[in-house]
Protein backbone atom coordinates (compact mmCIF):
# COMPACT_ATOMS: atom_id res chain seq x y z
CA UNK A 1 0.00 0.00 0.00
CA UNK A 2 2.66 2.36 0.70
CA UNK A 3 4.26 1.61 -2.14
CA UNK A 4 1.21 2.55 -4.40
CA UNK A 5 0.59 5.36 -1.95
CA UNK A 6 4.19 6.64 -2.96
CA UNK A 7 3.70 6.62 -6.63
CA UNK A 8 0.44 8.00 -6.85
CA UNK A 9 0.87 10.91 -4.79
CA UNK A 10 4.39 11.54 -7.27
CA UNK A 11 1.47 11.51 -10.86
CA UNK A 12 -0.67 13.77 -8.84
CA UNK A 13 1.89 15.99 -7.75
CA UNK A 14 2.93 16.47 -11.61
CA UNK A 15 -0.21 16.36 -12.78
CA UNK A 16 -0.89 19.49 -11.22
CA UNK A 17 -4.21 18.62 -9.95
CA UNK A 18 -5.90 17.94 -6.54
CA UNK A 19 -6.38 14.85 -5.17
CA UNK A 20 -10.15 16.22 -5.24
CA UNK A 21 -10.41 16.10 -8.97
CA UNK A 22 -9.71 12.25 -9.25
CA UNK A 23 -12.95 10.75 -10.28
CA UNK A 24 -11.66 7.52 -11.31
CA UNK A 25 -8.85 5.12 -9.87
CA UNK A 26 -7.94 1.78 -11.81
CA UNK A 27 -5.52 -0.34 -9.83
CA UNK A 28 -3.80 -3.50 -10.90
CA UNK A 29 -2.76 -6.74 -8.85
CA UNK A 30 -0.54 -8.09 -6.49
CA UNK A 31 0.74 -11.41 -6.19
CA UNK A 32 2.55 -10.87 -2.48
CA UNK A 33 -0.74 -9.55 -1.07
CA UNK A 34 -3.96 -10.29 -3.23
CA UNK A 35 -7.09 -8.90 -2.82
CA UNK A 36 -10.49 -8.74 -4.28
CA UNK A 37 -10.78 -5.33 -4.14
CA UNK A 38 -7.58 -3.77 -4.20
CA UNK A 39 -8.26 -0.52 -5.61
CA UNK A 40 -11.27 0.46 -3.49
CA UNK A 41 -8.91 -0.74 -0.46
CA UNK A 42 -6.19 1.81 -2.04
CA UNK A 43 -8.76 4.65 -2.52
CA UNK A 44 -9.46 4.35 1.39
CA UNK A 45 -5.60 4.27 2.01
CA UNK A 46 -5.15 7.04 -0.18
CA UNK A 47 -8.53 8.58 0.84
CA UNK A 48 -10.31 8.91 -2.14
CA UNK A 49 -14.35 8.62 -3.09
CA UNK A 50 -14.06 8.07 -7.03
CA UNK A 51 -16.96 7.43 -9.69
CA UNK A 52 -15.08 4.97 -11.05
CA UNK A 53 -12.87 2.44 -9.30
CA UNK A 54 -11.83 -0.88 -10.45
CA UNK A 55 -8.60 -3.42 -10.80
CA UNK A 56 -7.43 -4.91 -13.67
CA UNK A 57 -5.95 -8.59 -14.24
CA UNK A 58 -4.31 -9.32 -17.18
CA UNK A 59 -0.94 -9.96 -16.00
CA UNK A 60 1.46 -7.91 -18.11
CA UNK A 61 -0.60 -6.68 -20.51
CA UNK A 62 -2.30 -5.08 -17.20
CA UNK A 63 -0.33 -1.46 -17.22
CA UNK A 64 -1.49 -0.62 -21.11
CA UNK A 65 -4.65 -2.05 -20.37
CA UNK A 66 -5.33 0.20 -17.66
CA UNK A 67 -4.20 3.30 -20.17
CA UNK A 68 -6.57 1.69 -22.87
CA UNK A 69 -9.70 1.76 -20.44
CA UNK A 70 -8.60 5.27 -18.90
CA UNK A 71 -9.16 6.87 -22.51
CA UNK A 72 -12.25 5.13 -22.94
CA UNK A 73 -13.83 6.51 -19.37
CA UNK A 74 -12.46 10.01 -20.59
CA UNK A 75 -13.50 9.71 -24.01
CA UNK A 76 -16.80 8.72 -22.84
CA UNK A 77 -17.36 11.82 -20.73
CA UNK A 78 -17.45 9.35 -17.52
CA UNK A 79 -14.41 10.82 -15.70
CA UNK A 80 -12.36 14.02 -16.21
CA UNK A 81 -9.14 12.70 -14.34
CA UNK A 82 -8.48 8.95 -14.45
CA UNK A 83 -5.47 7.76 -11.74
CA UNK A 84 -3.68 4.47 -12.58
CA UNK A 85 -1.37 2.78 -10.10
CA UNK A 86 0.38 -0.17 -9.95
CA UNK A 87 3.05 -1.73 -7.55
CA UNK A 88 3.94 -4.49 -5.67
CA UNK A 89 6.89 -5.83 -3.25
CA UNK A 90 7.47 -9.10 -5.27
CA UNK A 91 10.74 -9.36 -3.90
CA UNK A 92 10.83 -8.51 -0.57
CA UNK A 93 7.36 -9.75 0.00
CA UNK A 94 7.95 -13.26 -1.77
CA UNK A 95 11.28 -14.04 -2.46
CA UNK A 96 12.65 -15.04 -6.04
CA UNK A 97 11.76 -18.59 -5.63
CA UNK A 98 8.51 -17.50 -4.05
CA UNK A 99 7.57 -15.64 -7.22
CA UNK A 100 8.75 -18.00 -9.88
CA UNK A 101 6.58 -20.50 -8.20
CA UNK A 102 3.23 -18.59 -7.69
CA UNK A 103 4.01 -17.34 -11.50
CA UNK A 104 3.85 -20.85 -12.46
CA UNK A 105 0.67 -21.41 -11.14
CA UNK A 106 -0.34 -19.22 -14.55
CA UNK A 107 0.38 -22.65 -16.37
CA UNK A 108 -3.15 -24.81 -17.21
CA UNK A 109 -3.79 -26.91 -13.50
CA UNK A 110 -4.13 -30.53 -15.77
CA UNK A 111 -2.39 -29.93 -18.56
CA UNK A 112 1.13 -28.14 -17.75
CA UNK A 113 1.40 -27.69 -14.20
CA UNK A 114 1.62 -31.61 -13.95
CA UNK A 115 4.65 -31.70 -16.28
CA UNK A 116 6.85 -28.90 -14.26
CA UNK A 117 6.31 -26.13 -16.69
CA UNK A 118 7.24 -23.01 -15.44
CA UNK A 119 6.66 -19.16 -17.08
CA UNK A 120 10.53 -19.38 -18.36
CA UNK A 121 10.36 -22.91 -20.16
CA UNK A 122 7.14 -21.80 -21.65
CA UNK A 123 9.21 -18.97 -22.79
CA UNK A 124 11.97 -21.00 -23.70
CA UNK A 125 9.32 -23.51 -25.92
CA UNK A 126 8.59 -19.92 -27.77
CA UNK A 127 12.20 -19.14 -28.06
CA UNK A 128 13.41 -22.13 -29.56
CA UNK A 129 10.90 -22.40 -32.17
CA UNK A 130 11.45 -19.10 -33.44
CA UNK A 131 15.20 -19.25 -33.73
CA UNK A 132 14.37 -22.84 -35.65
CA UNK A 133 12.15 -20.91 -38.02
CA UNK A 134 14.03 -17.12 -38.01
CA UNK A 135 17.71 -18.96 -37.89
CA UNK A 136 18.06 -16.25 -34.57
CA UNK A 137 20.96 -17.11 -32.66
CA UNK A 138 21.46 -17.06 -28.96
CA UNK A 139 23.71 -13.81 -29.73
CA UNK A 140 20.53 -12.28 -30.99
CA UNK A 141 18.59 -12.67 -27.45
CA UNK A 142 21.94 -11.82 -25.46
CA UNK A 143 21.93 -8.16 -27.35
CA UNK A 144 18.80 -7.69 -25.99
CA UNK A 145 19.65 -7.91 -22.74
CA UNK A 146 22.96 -6.25 -23.40
CA UNK A 147 21.14 -2.89 -24.76
CA UNK A 148 18.64 -3.24 -22.11
CA UNK A 149 21.71 -2.83 -19.11
CA UNK A 150 23.04 -0.12 -21.59
CA UNK A 151 19.79 1.83 -20.81
CA UNK A 152 19.16 0.82 -17.18
CA UNK A 153 23.18 2.31 -16.77
CA UNK A 154 21.77 5.71 -17.23
CA UNK A 155 18.95 5.52 -15.46
CA UNK A 156 18.55 6.70 -11.47
CA UNK A 157 16.50 3.86 -9.41
CA UNK A 158 16.90 1.56 -12.18
CA UNK A 159 17.37 -2.09 -10.29
CA UNK A 160 20.38 -3.44 -12.23
CA UNK A 161 22.75 -0.75 -13.78
CA UNK A 162 26.05 -2.84 -13.90
CA UNK A 163 27.02 -3.26 -17.93
CA UNK A 164 26.68 -6.48 -18.62
CA UNK A 165 28.62 -7.87 -22.39
CA UNK A 166 27.24 -10.90 -24.74
CA UNK A 167 29.55 -13.47 -23.10
CA UNK A 168 28.23 -12.36 -19.53
CA UNK A 169 24.74 -13.55 -20.69
CA UNK A 170 25.82 -16.19 -22.06
CA UNK A 171 27.39 -17.69 -19.10
CA UNK A 172 24.39 -16.87 -17.04
CA UNK A 173 23.13 -19.74 -15.13
CA UNK A 174 20.42 -21.62 -17.37
CA UNK A 175 16.81 -21.20 -16.81
CA UNK A 176 14.95 -23.03 -19.50
CA UNK A 177 16.65 -23.53 -23.00
CA UNK A 178 17.52 -21.17 -24.78
CA UNK A 179 17.09 -18.53 -22.03
CA UNK A 180 19.84 -17.88 -19.28
CA UNK A 181 19.10 -15.98 -15.94
CA UNK A 182 20.33 -13.08 -17.49
CA UNK A 183 17.40 -13.56 -20.80
CA UNK A 184 14.97 -13.39 -17.52
CA UNK A 185 13.29 -9.84 -16.77
CA UNK A 186 14.08 -9.38 -12.97
CA UNK A 187 12.79 -9.86 -9.89
CA UNK A 188 11.94 -6.39 -7.94
CA UNK A 189 10.00 -3.91 -6.03
CA UNK A 190 8.75 -0.90 -7.48
CA UNK A 191 5.25 0.97 -7.84
CA UNK A 192 4.65 3.36 -11.02
CA UNK A 193 1.28 5.05 -11.64
CA UNK A 194 0.05 7.87 -14.10
CA UNK A 195 -2.95 10.14 -14.82
CA UNK A 196 -5.29 10.14 -17.89
CA UNK A 197 -7.16 13.39 -18.13
CA UNK A 198 -9.36 14.78 -20.91
CA UNK A 199 -7.71 18.04 -20.55
CA UNK A 200 -4.24 19.04 -19.37
CA UNK A 201 -4.44 20.92 -16.27
CA UNK A 202 -3.82 24.51 -15.76
CA UNK A 203 -1.42 24.08 -13.18
CA UNK A 204 0.68 21.13 -14.81
CA UNK A 205 3.93 22.45 -14.82
CA UNK A 206 4.88 20.00 -17.63
CA UNK A 207 4.23 19.37 -21.43
CA UNK A 208 1.52 17.54 -22.14
CA UNK A 209 1.86 13.79 -23.99
CA UNK A 210 -1.55 12.96 -25.56
CA UNK A 211 -2.64 9.06 -26.31
CA UNK A 212 -3.37 9.03 -30.05
CA UNK A 213 -4.31 5.26 -30.73
CA UNK A 214 -5.14 2.00 -28.38
CA UNK A 215 -5.55 -1.46 -29.74
CA UNK A 216 -5.59 -5.00 -28.18
CA UNK A 217 -5.67 -8.42 -29.16
CA UNK A 218 -6.53 -11.57 -27.57
CA UNK A 219 -5.66 -15.12 -29.14
CA UNK A 220 -5.02 -17.80 -26.05
CA UNK A 221 -4.51 -18.07 -22.63
CA UNK A 222 -2.28 -20.96 -22.23
CA UNK A 223 0.99 -22.00 -24.50
CA UNK A 224 -0.55 -25.06 -25.48
CA UNK A 225 -3.64 -23.49 -27.50
CA UNK A 226 -1.68 -20.90 -28.85
CA UNK A 227 -2.83 -20.66 -32.67
CA UNK A 228 1.25 -20.03 -33.41
CA UNK A 229 4.57 -20.28 -31.47
CA UNK A 230 5.99 -17.32 -33.48
CA UNK A 231 2.84 -14.89 -34.57
CA UNK A 232 0.75 -13.08 -31.72
CA UNK A 233 -1.81 -10.90 -31.33
CA UNK A 234 0.08 -7.85 -30.94
CA UNK A 235 0.26 -7.67 -34.33
CA UNK A 236 -3.62 -6.80 -34.20
CA UNK A 237 -3.06 -4.32 -31.39
CA UNK A 238 -0.51 -2.25 -32.81
CA UNK A 239 -2.20 -2.17 -36.45
CA UNK A 240 -5.35 -0.92 -34.27
CA UNK A 241 -3.43 1.45 -32.25
CA UNK A 242 -0.95 3.15 -35.42
CA UNK A 243 -4.46 3.28 -37.44
CA UNK A 244 -6.34 5.34 -35.06
CA UNK A 245 -3.13 7.17 -34.97
CA UNK A 246 -2.94 8.18 -38.40
CA UNK A 247 0.55 6.38 -38.46
CA UNK A 248 2.92 3.29 -39.86
CA UNK A 249 5.44 2.53 -37.57
CA UNK A 250 8.28 4.52 -39.95
CA UNK A 251 6.26 7.32 -37.84
CA UNK A 252 6.93 6.35 -34.75
CA UNK A 253 10.24 7.53 -33.07
CA UNK A 254 10.62 5.79 -29.52
CA UNK A 255 9.63 2.58 -28.63
CA UNK A 256 8.69 1.10 -24.70
CA UNK A 257 7.99 -2.59 -25.70
CA UNK A 258 7.37 -5.30 -22.81
CA UNK A 259 10.08 -6.88 -22.66
CA UNK A 260 9.51 -10.35 -20.17
CA UNK A 261 12.38 -12.31 -21.78
CA UNK A 262 14.42 -11.48 -24.37
CA UNK A 263 13.09 -13.54 -26.95
CA UNK A 264 9.39 -11.40 -26.20
CA UNK A 265 11.03 -8.37 -27.53
CA UNK A 266 12.42 -10.02 -30.50
CA UNK A 267 9.40 -11.54 -31.68
CA UNK A 268 7.48 -8.18 -30.98
CA UNK A 269 9.32 -6.18 -32.73
CA UNK A 270 9.18 -7.98 -36.15
CA UNK A 271 5.16 -8.82 -35.18
CA UNK A 272 4.82 -5.57 -35.18
CA UNK A 273 6.39 -3.79 -38.20
CA UNK A 274 9.29 -2.19 -36.45
CA UNK A 275 11.21 -5.15 -38.24
CA UNK A 276 11.11 -7.25 -41.04
CA UNK A 277 11.33 -11.49 -40.09
CA UNK A 278 14.76 -12.72 -38.40
CA UNK A 279 16.14 -8.91 -38.54
CA UNK A 280 15.43 -7.77 -35.10
CA UNK A 281 18.15 -9.90 -33.57
CA UNK A 282 20.94 -8.61 -36.06
CA UNK A 283 19.64 -4.79 -35.83
CA UNK A 284 19.66 -4.98 -32.29
CA UNK A 285 23.33 -5.83 -32.25
CA UNK A 286 24.21 -3.26 -34.28
CA UNK A 287 22.83 -1.12 -32.02
CA UNK A 288 18.99 -0.33 -33.30
CA UNK A 289 17.61 0.08 -30.19
CA UNK A 290 19.92 2.32 -28.26
CA UNK A 291 20.15 5.94 -27.85
CA UNK A 292 21.06 7.17 -31.26
CA UNK A 293 19.83 3.93 -33.18
CA UNK A 294 17.13 3.47 -35.81
CA UNK A 295 14.14 2.66 -33.04
CA UNK A 296 15.09 3.37 -29.06
CA UNK A 297 13.15 0.94 -26.95
CA UNK A 298 13.01 0.45 -23.46
CA UNK A 299 15.30 3.65 -22.71
CA UNK A 300 14.94 3.17 -19.01
CA UNK A 301 16.15 -0.71 -18.97
CA UNK A 302 12.78 -2.13 -19.15
CA UNK A 303 11.70 -5.94 -17.49
CA UNK A 304 15.42 -7.25 -18.15
CA UNK A 305 17.20 -4.44 -15.94
CA UNK A 306 15.01 -1.37 -14.82
CA UNK A 307 12.89 -3.89 -12.73
CA UNK A 308 9.75 -5.81 -12.48
CA UNK A 309 6.96 -6.25 -9.89
CA UNK A 310 4.35 -7.15 -12.01
CA UNK A 311 1.93 -4.91 -13.62
CA UNK A 312 4.16 -1.87 -12.45
CA UNK A 313 6.41 -3.36 -15.05
CA UNK A 314 4.59 -2.57 -17.82
CA UNK A 315 3.69 0.67 -16.25
CA UNK A 316 7.00 1.99 -16.02
CA UNK A 317 7.23 1.48 -19.65
CA UNK A 318 4.60 4.40 -20.03
CA UNK A 319 6.31 6.32 -17.31
CA UNK A 320 9.50 6.14 -19.30
CA UNK A 321 7.88 6.84 -22.70
CA UNK A 322 6.25 10.25 -21.34
CA UNK A 323 9.48 11.24 -19.45
CA UNK A 324 11.26 11.13 -22.74
CA UNK A 325 8.53 12.78 -25.22
CA UNK A 326 8.52 15.81 -22.87
CA UNK A 327 12.86 16.09 -22.67
CA UNK A 328 13.11 14.86 -19.03
CA UNK A 329 15.76 12.02 -19.46
CA UNK A 330 18.76 14.97 -20.64
CA UNK A 331 21.58 12.56 -19.61
CA UNK A 332 20.09 9.80 -21.78
CA UNK A 333 17.48 11.26 -24.49
CA UNK A 334 16.20 9.79 -27.68
CA UNK A 335 16.57 13.06 -29.49
CA UNK A 336 13.44 14.60 -31.27
CA UNK A 337 11.19 12.00 -30.13
CA UNK A 338 7.69 13.00 -30.89
CA UNK A 339 5.99 9.77 -31.27
CA UNK A 340 6.13 6.67 -28.79
CA UNK A 341 4.45 3.66 -29.20
CA UNK A 342 4.35 1.60 -25.65
CA UNK A 343 3.26 -1.56 -25.61
CA UNK A 344 2.16 -4.46 -22.83
CA UNK A 345 1.58 -7.94 -22.88
CA UNK A 346 0.35 -10.61 -20.55
CA UNK A 347 -0.11 -14.00 -20.01
CA UNK A 348 2.92 -16.32 -22.30
CA UNK A 349 2.26 -14.14 -25.64
CA UNK A 350 -1.61 -14.21 -24.68
CA UNK A 351 -3.06 -10.86 -24.40
CA UNK A 352 -1.80 -7.77 -25.65
CA UNK A 353 -1.97 -3.69 -25.61
CA UNK A 354 -0.43 -0.92 -28.01
CA UNK A 355 -0.69 2.60 -27.49
CA UNK A 356 0.72 5.14 -29.65
CA UNK A 357 1.64 8.53 -27.49
CA UNK A 358 2.85 11.85 -29.00
CA UNK A 359 4.07 15.27 -27.96
CA UNK A 360 1.38 17.98 -28.57
CA UNK B 1 -3.23 -32.76 -5.53
CA UNK B 2 -3.85 -34.82 -8.25
CA UNK B 3 -5.76 -32.92 -11.03
CA UNK B 4 -8.32 -35.12 -11.88
CA UNK B 5 -9.96 -34.82 -8.25
CA UNK B 6 -10.52 -31.49 -8.92
CA UNK B 7 -11.93 -31.12 -12.79
CA UNK B 8 -14.47 -33.38 -12.96
CA UNK B 9 -16.91 -32.88 -15.67
CA UNK B 10 -15.50 -31.59 -19.14
CA UNK B 11 -11.59 -33.48 -18.75
CA UNK B 12 -12.35 -37.04 -16.72
CA UNK B 13 -12.90 -38.59 -20.27
CA UNK B 14 -9.31 -37.70 -20.48
CA UNK B 15 -8.23 -39.04 -16.82
CA UNK B 16 -10.06 -42.39 -17.63
CA UNK B 17 -8.22 -42.43 -20.98
CA UNK B 18 -5.05 -42.20 -19.23
CA UNK B 19 -5.68 -45.11 -16.57
CA UNK B 20 -6.15 -47.62 -19.61
CA UNK B 21 -2.72 -46.38 -21.20
CA UNK B 22 -4.63 -43.88 -23.69
CA UNK B 23 -3.99 -40.73 -24.75
CA UNK B 24 -8.19 -39.60 -25.49
CA UNK B 25 -9.11 -36.12 -27.12
CA UNK B 26 -11.78 -34.32 -28.53
CA UNK B 27 -13.22 -34.73 -32.33
CA UNK B 28 -15.74 -31.81 -33.41
CA UNK B 29 -19.00 -34.20 -34.95
CA UNK B 30 -19.76 -31.05 -37.13
CA UNK B 31 -15.78 -29.70 -38.46
CA UNK B 32 -14.33 -32.73 -37.57
CA UNK B 33 -11.45 -29.83 -35.64
CA UNK B 34 -9.02 -32.35 -32.66
CA UNK B 35 -9.73 -30.31 -29.79
CA UNK B 36 -7.13 -30.12 -26.96
CA UNK B 37 -7.57 -29.12 -23.90
CA UNK B 38 -11.30 -30.79 -23.28
CA UNK B 39 -13.96 -28.19 -23.48
CA UNK B 40 -17.56 -28.05 -23.63
CA UNK B 41 -17.42 -26.73 -27.07
CA UNK B 42 -15.49 -26.80 -30.58
CA UNK B 43 -12.93 -24.13 -30.35
CA UNK B 44 -13.27 -23.66 -34.61
CA UNK B 45 -16.97 -23.40 -34.79
CA UNK B 46 -18.12 -23.70 -31.27
CA UNK B 47 -20.49 -26.77 -31.97
CA UNK B 48 -21.30 -28.39 -28.45
CA UNK B 49 -21.47 -31.91 -30.66
CA UNK B 50 -17.67 -33.32 -29.73
CA UNK B 51 -17.09 -37.20 -29.17
CA UNK B 52 -14.04 -38.38 -27.38
CA UNK B 53 -11.51 -40.90 -29.93
CA UNK B 54 -8.74 -42.23 -28.94
CA UNK B 55 -5.10 -41.06 -30.08
CA UNK B 56 -2.73 -43.73 -31.87
CA UNK B 57 -0.31 -41.49 -29.76
CA UNK B 58 2.21 -40.66 -32.33
CA UNK B 59 3.48 -37.24 -32.94
CA UNK B 60 6.18 -34.96 -34.00
CA UNK B 61 7.95 -32.19 -31.81
CA UNK B 62 6.59 -28.49 -32.71
CA UNK B 63 8.97 -27.06 -30.02
CA UNK B 64 11.16 -28.65 -27.02
CA UNK B 65 12.99 -27.06 -24.00
CA UNK B 66 15.49 -28.57 -21.23
CA UNK B 67 14.54 -27.09 -17.81
CA UNK B 68 17.24 -26.45 -15.36
CA UNK B 69 15.36 -24.65 -13.02
CA UNK B 70 12.53 -25.96 -11.68
CA UNK B 71 9.21 -24.27 -10.59
CA UNK B 72 8.76 -25.46 -7.66
CA UNK B 73 10.36 -28.10 -4.66
CA UNK B 74 8.31 -30.62 -6.11
CA UNK B 75 10.24 -30.83 -9.21
CA UNK B 76 13.87 -29.93 -8.24
CA UNK B 77 14.88 -33.95 -8.04
CA UNK B 78 13.84 -33.83 -12.26
CA UNK B 79 16.07 -31.12 -13.13
CA UNK B 80 17.30 -30.95 -16.04
CA UNK B 81 14.33 -32.14 -17.49
CA UNK B 82 12.76 -31.89 -20.87
CA UNK B 83 9.38 -30.39 -21.49
CA UNK B 84 7.85 -30.26 -25.21
CA UNK B 85 4.84 -28.95 -27.39
CA UNK B 86 3.93 -32.35 -29.19
CA UNK B 87 1.94 -32.04 -32.42
CA UNK B 88 -0.07 -35.26 -32.24
CA UNK B 89 -0.53 -37.10 -36.02
CA UNK B 90 -4.77 -36.31 -34.81
CA UNK B 91 -4.01 -32.24 -35.42
CA UNK B 92 -3.71 -31.28 -31.43
CA UNK B 93 -1.13 -30.00 -29.26
CA UNK B 94 -0.52 -31.55 -25.87
CA UNK B 95 2.37 -30.52 -23.41
CA UNK B 96 4.56 -33.66 -22.12
CA UNK B 97 7.81 -34.41 -20.68
CA UNK B 98 9.94 -35.88 -23.05
CA UNK B 99 12.89 -38.94 -22.76
CA UNK B 100 15.43 -39.70 -23.07
CA UNK B 101 15.99 -35.84 -21.86
CA UNK B 102 18.08 -33.81 -24.07
CA UNK B 103 17.73 -35.57 -27.04
CA UNK B 104 14.73 -34.57 -28.92
CA UNK B 105 14.52 -31.89 -31.47
CA UNK B 106 11.81 -29.44 -33.41
CA UNK B 107 10.99 -32.46 -35.68
CA UNK B 108 11.61 -35.74 -33.92
CA UNK B 109 8.93 -38.07 -33.53
CA UNK B 110 7.54 -39.62 -30.43
CA UNK B 111 5.36 -41.93 -29.07
CA UNK B 112 3.58 -41.51 -25.69
CA UNK B 113 3.70 -43.94 -22.87
CA UNK B 114 1.88 -44.75 -20.15
CA UNK B 115 3.52 -46.05 -17.27
CA UNK B 116 1.89 -47.48 -14.27
CA UNK B 117 3.06 -45.31 -11.07
CA UNK B 118 2.14 -45.85 -7.28
CA UNK B 119 -0.15 -42.52 -7.70
CA UNK B 120 -2.80 -41.30 -10.10
CA UNK B 121 -2.89 -39.52 -12.35
CA UNK B 122 -0.57 -41.52 -14.67
CA UNK B 123 0.67 -38.68 -16.68
CA UNK B 124 2.09 -39.83 -19.93
CA UNK B 125 5.67 -39.49 -20.77
CA UNK B 126 6.59 -38.68 -24.98
CA UNK B 127 9.81 -41.56 -25.76
CA UNK B 128 12.70 -40.10 -28.44
CA UNK B 129 11.25 -42.50 -31.31
CA UNK B 130 14.18 -40.87 -34.26
CA UNK B 131 17.75 -40.28 -33.21
CA UNK B 132 20.48 -38.55 -34.74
Amino acid sequence: MSLLYEAARGAINDSGLAREQIDGVICAYSLTEPHLMLSSWFCEYFGLKPTICFAIQAGGATAAIMVSQAAALVRSGMCNNVLLVTGDNRLSGLSRDGAVEALSKVGHPEFEQPFGMSIPAAYGLVATRYMHDYGATNAHLAAVSVASRKHANKTAGAHKRDLITLEDVERSRMISTPLRMLHCSLISDNAAAVVVSAHHSKNCKKPPVEIRGTGQGHSHEHIISAPSLTNFACKESSRMALSEAGMKPSDIDLLQIYDSFSITLLIELESMGFFLPGEAGPAILDGAIDIGGKTPCNTHGGLLSHGHSGAAGGMFHFVEAVKQLRGERPEHQASDAVTALVHGDGGILSAHCSIVLAKT
Amino acid sequence: MCPEAKYKSVSSPFWEGLRNGKLRFQSCVKCSTANFPPRRSCSACHSEELEWKDSAGEGTIHSITTIHRAPSLKFRHKVPYDLAIVELDEGFRFMVNVSPPMVGKIGSRLRMTFQEKTDPPFLPEAKVKTFD
